[in-house]
């Protein structure tokens, strides 16, 4: 039974010709009806469709919580596989749905898998439902989906994907994982180039860093922290490598520790048992202990604690450490020369292995590449005395160098040797740890040296005092309790070879290799005085 | 026609003004308004500053006067030629005088105490170069100076390997005097500026005067300053068409030609000048690229000799 049509009826007229107020109220009701049986036609319009058969059924939906409840295998390929070799095959991608847009009878979606990202097309057809359409355009942006599809080749590249001589024709697509619907960051304005002042095409969306540091888990999947991050296993990767071929061996120490390692006030402190303890500022210690146990090279990477309340771009209360130590025959420069070489060898690994990464991080944060001489250049303590008094600089004899100064030193050996790398060696004794063997033949300077990148320190180094009489002598000379450090001495009581050693914060060289600005953006999760979490 | 009778109390002379805005001189010169600057100047009384400042510079001048006289009275007391390194009254900045022995007389001598150098740079010297055409004439000043020390690198630039021989042939570790060669992909040799500032040296032959002046002796014929004009000539013949060696060659070895000729088949290690050494550098990057066999028998000859005076460049 249908809605009767509104049969004209024929009412009197009120004299003048005036429709009467009976009439108006019939008009009145007659648009009422219409107006109802249009929305009435418009809602039954979707259960007209969804009366219509789903040629895709089973073909899209969401997939039950995965449990391990299915052990079938199958073939699945990577996005940055997929190329001209794939066209005509069909593929399983799992992948998180970076952006889509519908269009008419049609959605393009791009599928982001790592730094690779390959658009696809869901369109109406013979194959292809209505339903599935909309189920695809409302699945909501970082899903994880798997995808099957065709892969064909497209007549012009796809400029805004890294497949770009191919795209997906979708065929079956399914939410593995939803994500909520509102993202706190967008992974595309976290993304986006620092571009200059000036370019008015770019957009000026950016993401500051507490946000991204407080989405972390967001921010670490854009194409840059993809690659920044695999830098990062490189460095610690190549460290391991060339050390191995040293045939260094690779030692594990404690990180709770009964005194601190340097000294100071830069300890954190944390409750043990009935006592207190500390976390460890530097293995120093323990490494040389190592050396004194006859394990003639060690290294070890591993959490270095340093509570300084330093809010800079370059200090981390916790970091990772990448430290070594030798014992070396005749003079302190086989030590010098052996870490100088690994960095060398850390530096070639990064430029050829990692290329495509580095160029993916240069793209948001252009840096100029970075140059090294091989052997590395070693400066002594007085040529950069007098580099700098060249250049302007007032500074004593025996003046360590303070942050400006190291960065300007580190322009001037740029301008005049073209290295961004380079070793300063023999500093004055009396600003060094009290553990620093004194030069023999200069009782002012040392037998230690700092390692830069840009300009900024990486590396403190030194020989250090393994004779337990001359340590009392020059940690009595430094004013340090020989108490406190009693079990430090004992340990080169019962013989100890001549060493050296050193170590490196992994965030920080990762940092100054790429020429970024801050150490935040080397550290997955960085703790500083102001952040616990994530 | 009509004589006006004046108006009251308008003077007959009136100084018209000569300029818009009258302001004082600063200089205290002061000039009338003639146009023509034949007017007399007089002096006016100036601010007392500038006074003062006039008075220091004219104290400094006379002190720089008494310094030069002072300077001079050393030299000549020290037994130094007449003529070299004393410092002119029109005190031009390079004053080495040029030696009175020239290439084709001078005696032909394997001493090597008379080009002996004086191994102190002014500041470490950086060369960077690319190992395709490597500046041997650097190994010749080595080996003139065993207390010269040299060291290399290779630049991140570069990533080829570079043979461990030339490596070796430009490594000395002394205690002297450092130069230090950055293997680079470069254009041809280039001396990085010593202090801020200054000006690097472009070409193998610019590294080589550069050299040859700091660390040659003064009368030496090594010393490019000590060169008379008649032999510049030859020398810089030589000298630029090595660095134009890739488009001419043919110029630089009739340059090469003309050069020996005049310096005459007479060998010896005093006699050479910075044309040798560069010369010898540049006819065995040729000799890299074309055969041998295509050079005349006097240029083998002189190159084997020179190769004989450095038996590590065999």
């Amino acid at each position: 039974m249908g809605t009767e049509e509104p049969t004209a009826t024929q009412e009197p007229q009120e004299a003048g010709g005036a429709p009467s107020k009976k009439a108006l109220k019939k008009a009145a009701k007659e648009a009422e009806k219409a107006a109802k049986k249009e929305a009435s036609q418009a809602s039954r319009q979707p259960q007209e469709n969804a009366n219509e058969p789903d040629v895709s059924e089973g073909l899209y939906g969401e997939r039950p919580l995965n449990q391990s409840q299915d052990k079938s295998v199958r073939k699945v390929e990577k996005v940055t596989d997929l190329g001209v070799s794939y066209a005509t095959q069909t593929v399983w991608i799992r992948a998180r749905l970076h952006t889509s847009r519908a269009k008419g009878k049609q959605c393009f979606v791009v599928l982001r898998q790592g730094r690779s990202t390959i658009q696809g097309i869901v369109a109406v057809g013979e194959k292809t439902s209505k339903q599935m359409l909309k189920f695809v355009t409302n699945v909501p942006k970082e899903s994880i989906v798997d995808v099957r599809g065709l892969v064909q080749t497209v007549p012009k590249p796809i400029e805004s994907c890294t497949q770009s001589d191919v795209e997906l024709i979708c065929l079956e697509f399914w939410v593995i994982s939803l994500a909520e619907p509102r993202l706190p960051l967008q992974i595309d304005d976290a993304a986006r180039a620092v571009t200059e002042e000036g370019d008015e095409d770019a957009l000026s969306i950016r993401v500051n860093q507490d946000t991204r540091l407080d989405n972390r888990i967001l921010d670490l999947r854009t194409p840059t922290n993809q690659a920044i991050y695999r830098i990062e296993a490189g460095v610690c990767k190549l460290f391991r490598e060339a050390l191995e071929r040293k045939n260094f061996v690779e030692i594990h120490t404690p990180k709770i520790i009964s005194a601190a390692s340097e000294g100071g006030a830069n300890v954190f402190t944390v409750s043990y048992f009935k006592t207190s303890a500390y976390l460890a500022q530097s293995p120093q210690l323990y490494k040389q202990m190592a050396i004194a146990s006859d394990f003639e090279k060690v290294y070890t990477i591993g959490s270095v604690f340093r509570a300084e309340d330093s809010n800079t771009h370059r200090h981390l209360t916790e970091f990772v450490g990448l430290d070594l130590e030798m014992a070396f025959d005749t003079h302190y420069h086989e030590v010098v020369d052996t870490i100088a070489a690994t960095f060398t060898e850390i530096f070639r690994g990064l430029r050829d292995l990692y290329a495509e990464e580095i160029s993916t991080v240069n793209k948001q944060y252009p840096a100029s590449p970075f140059t090294f001489l091989d052997p590395p250049l070693r400066l002594e303590f007085p040529q950069a005395i007098a580099m700098l008094r060249e250049a302007g600089v007032e500074v004593g004899d025996e003046d360590d160098l303070s942050t400006p100064n190291e960065k300007l030193l580190g322009r001037l050996v740029k301008a005049k040797y073209d290295t961004d790398f380079f070793i300063l060696d023999k500093y004055p004794l009396v600003v060094r740890p009290f553990y620093t063997m004194p030069d023999p033949s200069n009782s002012k300077y040392s037998n230690s040296y700092d390692m830069f990148m840009r300009g900024e320190e990486i590396l403190s180094g030194a020989q250090r005092i393994h004779d337990p009489k001359l340590l009392s002598e020059r940690a009595k000379h430094h004013g340090v309790d020989l108490e406190k450090i009693k079990s430090y001495i004992d340990a080169f009581k019962y013989g100890c070879p001549p060493h050296a050693g050193g170590g490196i914060g992994l965030e920080r060289v990762t940092m100054l290799y790429l020429g970024l600005d801050n150490i935040r953006k080397t550290s997955m999760f960085p703790r500083d005085p102001k952040r616990l979490t994530p | 026609m009509y004589h006006l009778r004046p108006v009251a109390g308008v003077p007959e002379k009136i100084d018209l003004p000569t300029c818009m805005y009258h302001i004082k001189p600063m200089n205290g010169i002061q000039t009338t308004s003639l146009p023509n600057g034949l007017a007399p100047v007089k002096r006016v009384k100036m601010d007392p500053q500038f006074e003062a400042i006039e008075e220091r510079q004219l104290q400094v001048i006379a002190r720089l006067r008494q310094l030069r006289d002072t300077v001079n009275d050393m030299i000549v007391k020290s037994g130094a030629k007449e003529g070299q390194g004393k410092v002119s009254k029109q005190a031009p900045v390079n004053t080495a005088s040029k030696a009175s022995t020239c290439l084709s007389s001078a005696r032909p001598s394997t001493c090597v105490s008379s080009v002996l150098l004086d191994a102190t740079l002014p500041s470490e010297v950086v060369i960077e170069a690319n190992p395709s055409r490597p500046p041997l004439s650097l190994v010749f000043f080595m080996s003139l100076n065993p207390q010269l020390r040299t060291l290399t690198h290779v630049h991140s630039s570069y990533s080829k390997n570079v043979d461990g021989k030339l490596n070796s042939l430009f490594t000395r570790d002394t205690s002297g005097s450092t130069i230090r060669v950055i293997w680079k992909d470069v254009n041809g040799t280039r001396l990085t500026p010593l202090a801020l500032g200054s000006l690097g040296a472009e070409g193998e032959a610019n590294v080589a005067r550069f050299l040859s002046r700091v660390l040659a002796k003064p009368d030496s014929v090594l010393n490019y300053d000590a060169l008379t004009p008649e032999d510049l000539v030859l020398v810089d013949g030589v000298l630029e068409s090595s660095e134009l060696v890739d488009t001419a060659p043919d110029h630089f070895l009739n340059s090469l030609q003309a050069y020996l000729q005049r310096r005459g088949s007479s060998g010896g290690v005093s006699n050479r000048t910075i044309a040798d050494y560069v010369g010898y550098s540049t006819l065995r990057y040729l000799t890299k690229q074309k055969s041998q066999q295509s050079l005349q028998k006097s240029l083998i000859d002189w190159m084997n000799s020179l190769t004989n005076e450095v038996p590590a460049l065999c």
